[in-house]
């Protein structure tokens, strides 16, 4: 029981730091040295050879330049009135769902998933489109930051997704079989996110503001100058999509399209202007590199966690256990959990993999399967504490603190979790799809 | 008892990876457990290939298994088995590895490191949407290389070369923005790349190096004893992926043909001479930048080869 | 006098970012129409790009420090009183400095030795490492300068920014 106590250690170490009150990024590099020289008896020399690489490399990512990009498209949007007039267009609109707005950031977060591979951009960019316009217009918001925590990791459940492309080179799966598995149970967990909002709506007070919008009276009128105010939003995701679907740009180049098209819109509205220009680079400089230093402290402590063998161990304790599908499929699942408090995705994915993926398939379980599975509890940990990378930007964002928003994601992790069930007991939510398209397409 | 770390890029059922577990536990049984490596394959360390020269020289990991292409930029050297069709076969290529061997070594030792094994990749060839059995297939087309050799090489013989990720090569390949691939039969076979491009053309384009490397401070700190059962160890590892690297070609020869796609290999001596002549460029280059230690190399190796 | 100084290079590296974000873009942009309209390729487009984001955001973290846009945990220090929070402040804030000079120290290390054994990218562009890798380094420095300019403030009295307190 080594492993449960180093677990246990380096967990109390992450409270101690954080709670301390230091910077995130500080914390988490802190938590890493200290057990490199602690507990891995590793020299300074070792240490520092370490983490200057890790840092060194964790940064310079091909993946990650989509963020900074992204970021800078969503502050444009943010800056022009491009955000307002969406959210005055799909008032009308959404009046007579329950829970009305609250749930563009679910519906927001589905599409925006579906250009960008990445739970943190997902987030962060339609964090920055809707938070504050919903906080303006009276939702509640401790739903709206919770519901953006969860439906944010749909960026890599729904295509593209950077940690499936990972997983489909890892585990030898076809990325394009994966891409296919990830939609039905994106739009699945969607419409659980959605159902829950709407149910919230309906039973709990101040939840949604009293007044409907746009209509006025009790008939909501949907007007053609709503709709018009749909179309810049619905211009940039077309023509984003639009790149991908058609060769033009990879998932990894489509953020500089939507740049382009955000700054073209604004341009053609009369709103591009010097200012408008300055402040949404500097103001994306600045969160950039607050996400920037969350992800080499991450990668620092995941590689710590390597070093320690930690989630090596386990799993190989797991697969000494010989248990029916049904509990290993459980235990794993409580595995990953457990593993998601420390870590983010591709660490998950590239440390477990090696150990977890024949145990599943000896259990008779489908590769392609298994990878929509890990995607999901990749999903829980970006919204669990004290790691979790979709709090983090949430805190960015909103100057809420974390246990707050920790405690407004719960609900979505639970419901994720309740997708977890469904897609075990029905597999066939993930290999339907692809089964179709291969079927059909030759 | 000592424990190390092994860190190597490529996922778990790669050549390579299986060769170092074949390392760990010839290792582990040869020393009754006094020295137990851990393999952390796919980068699960949170090094690339790229990072390995200096986490092994700086004691980071005690051991990397690197390809010899990110090496290059360290000593231009370490080129040499990326060289387009300078070998053509495995045999040549172990020729090849013999000669320079020395060099290779003193490369790593000069960095604070010992080389204990090299082994090939299986050899490259085009995956493409029609058969490419002459270089008029390839005018125009995107085909996606993964070294400035092969840049040139196909630049030279009228295609568009693209540089992509390796995880934005099938994406691509689906929507059309590149047309053919230069990677081995097995990376198109465990991405399924026959639902794109059913063609797979056998140019045996090179058979590049993987160099396993130790920190030479922890080598040194071991018994003499312990010392011969690495060495053996990596002798065991590197004989099980020279003969594997013969037969893993023709399975994933058959696993193409399963899924519906086909292999060319026969027909295709004129495109294999207008290739060959095509990357001249490149060896030329290679020769230039190492200077007379390449010439020497080339020498010995062209004297030994001379009969094909 | 030194900590206006630390403060504006902090901003002048910043703006500098600025100029990399878009540069970014641009590159990005400009290597689709190559592919598309032209059947060619910068071949560097993920090293170029790799290296944008890690200078980029390395220039940017020493404004961010000095802006409060890192994120923290707020629990503790929003409930101690006044003189406990300063001291909890300027122990961060040391801590901050304490690492980050530890860091730069070894990134230095790697710096000097690429440049004396000429280390290039093993891409068409052949880029020596140490160009790229000395644009971190200085964003390094320039966030270990922020953070010592930091703890001085702090123990010298100075406020303490409350712009991101609420619980
Ligand atoms: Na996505
Ligand atoms: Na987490």
């Amino acid at each position: 029981m080594t492993e449960l106590a180093t677990g246990l250690i380096v967990l109390f170490l992450i409270f101690f730091y954080l709670g301390l009150g230091v910077w995130v990024f500080i914390g988490l590099i802190s938590v890493s040295l200290t057990v490199q020289f602690f507990i891995l008896d590793m020299s300074p020399d070792t240490i520092g050879a370490i983490a200057t690489k890790i840092m060194v490399r964790s940064a310079s990512s091909w993946e990650l330049a989509a963020i900074p990009m992204f970021i800078w498209m969503g502050d444009i949007i943010f800056r022009t009135d491009i955000s307002r007039r969406l959210f005055d267009g799909l008032a009308p609109i959404v009046n007579i769902i329950p829970g009305r707005l609250l749930h563009a950031n679910i519906v927001g977060c589905t599409v925006f998933a579906a250009v960008s591979g990445s739970s943190t951009a997902t987030a962060v960019t339609v964090g920055k489109i809707s938070l504050e316009e919903l906080s303006a217009r009276g939702y509640d918001r401790s739903l709206a930051v919770g519901s953006l925590a969860g439906a944010g990791s749909l960026g890599l459940l729904i295509p593209p997704s950077i940690v499936m492309i990972v997983y489909g080179i890892l585990a030898e799966v076809s990325i394009i079989s994966l891409f296919a598995a990830g939609v039905l149970p994106g739009l699945m967990i969607a419409a659980l996110y959605s159902g829950y909002i709407s149910l919230r709506a309906k039973t709990g007070d101040g939840i949604v503001p009293q007044v409907a919008e746009g209509g006025g009276g009790n008939i909501p009128r949907v007007r053609l100058a709503d709709l018009v105010n749909l179309l810049p939003v619905a211009l940039l995701i077309v023509v984003v999509l639009g790149s991908i679907y058609s060769g033009l740009a990879t998932p990894s180049e489509a953020a500089a399209i939507g740049v382009l098209a955000a700054l073209v819109i604004a341009f053609v509205t009369g709103q591009l202007s010097l200012d408008l220009l300055t402040q949404s680079v500097m103001s994306s400089v600045k969160m950039s590199a607050m996400v920037v230093s969350l992800v080499v402290a991450a990668a620092l402590l995941s590689t710590t966690m390597g070093y320690l063998h930690l989630p090596q161990n386990v799993a190989t304790m797991i697969s000494g256990m010989e248990l029916s599908p049904y509990a290993l499929i459980a235990l794993l699942a409580a595995f990953y959990v457990l593993l998601g408090l420390f870590l983010e995705g591709i660490s998950i994915t590239v440390m477990s993999l090696p150990i977890t993926l024949p145990l599943i398939v000896q259990a008779g379980f489908d590769p392609l399967w298994f990878g929509v599975f890990l995607i999901l509890m990749v999903e829980l940990a970006t919204i669990t504490p004290p790691v979790g990378f979709n709090l983090f930007v949430l805190q960015g964002l909103t100057n809420m603190s974390i246990s707050q928003i920790a405690r407004a994601s719960m609900p979505f992790f639970l419901l994720l979790c309740v997708g977890v069930v469904l897609l075990t007991l029905f597999p066939e939510i993930a290999l339907w799809l692809p089964e179709t398209i291969r079927g059909g397409g030759g | 008892a000592e424990k190390w770390n092994l860190a190597n890029a490529y996922g778990a059922n790669t050549l390579h990876v299986e060769g170092n577990v074949v390392f760990a536990e010839a290792l582990a049984k040869a020393t009754g457990k006094e020295i137990e490596v851990t393999v952390h394959s796919g980068g699960s360390l949170g090094f690339k290939s790229v990072d390995h020269f200096d986490a092994v020289g700086d004691g980071a990991v005690q051991i990397a298994d690197t390809p010899g292409g990110f090496l290059g930029g360290i000593d231009p050297l370490m080129n040499l088995s990326s060289i387009p069709f300078l070998v053509k076969s495995v045999d040549e290529a172990r020729v090849l590895l013999e000669i320079a061997r020395p060099e290779y070594e003193k490369v790593f030792a000069d960095n604070n490191q010992k080389l204990l094994y090299a082994s090939p990749w299986p050899a490259s060839g085009i995956w493409a949407k029609v058969p490419v059995t002459d270089v008029e297939k390839l005018k125009g087309v995107k085909i996606r290389t993964f070294d400035p050799g092969g840049t040139t090489a196909f630049k030279n013989l009228g295609a568009a070369p693209i540089q992509l990720a390796w995880g934005d090569v099938v994406p691509q390949l689906a929507t059309g923005g590149i047309s053919a691939v230069l990677t081995s039969a097995e990376g198109g076979v465990t991405q399924k790349f026959v639902e794109h491009t059913a063609y797979f053309t056998e140019i045996n384009y090179a058979l590049p190096l993987n160099f396993v490397h130790m920190n030479a401070d922890v080598f040194g700190g071991l018994s003499p004893e312990q010392q011969k059962a690495v060495l053996e160890a990596a002798k065991t590892a590197s004989d099980r992926n020279w003969q594997e690297v013969t037969g893993r070609t023709q399975r994933n020869y058959e696993k193409v043909k399963a899924d519906g796609g086909t292999v060319i290999n026969t027909g295709t001596d004129t495109l294999l001479s207008d290739l060959s002549g095509a990357a001249e460029d490149v060896l030329k280059a290679w020769a230039e930048k190492v200077g007379p230690r390449g010439d020497a190399i080339l020498t010995e190796f062209r004297s030994k080869t001379s009969s094909n | 006098m030194l900590i206006n100084l630390i403060e504006g290079a902090g901003r002048l590296a910043a703006v500098l970012a600025g100029v990399i974000l878009v540069a970014m873009v641009g590159f990005v942009l400009y290597e689709i129409v190559l592919r598309s309209f032209f059947a060619s390729s910068t071949y560097v487009l993920d090293e170029f790009v790799g290296y944008g984001v890690a200078i980029m955001t390395f220039l940017s973290f020493s404004m961010a420090l000095r802006e409060g846009t890192f994120i923290r945990v707020n629990l503790v220090i929003a409930n101690v009183p006044p003189g406990l929070r300063r001291m909890i402040e300027v122990l961060s804030c040391a801590l901050g400095t304490a690492i980050f000079s530890f860091l730069a120290a070894y990134l230095l290390k790697i710096v000097v030795r690429n440049f004396e054994r000429g280390v290039v990218s093993n891409s068409v562009a052949e880029i020596p490492l140490w160009v790229p890798q000395s644009l971190m380094l200085v964003g390094v420095m320039l966030l270990v300068a922020q953070f010592a300019a930091l703890t001085v403030q702090y123990v010298q009295g100075a406020p303490i920014s409350d712009s991101s307190e609420e619980l």
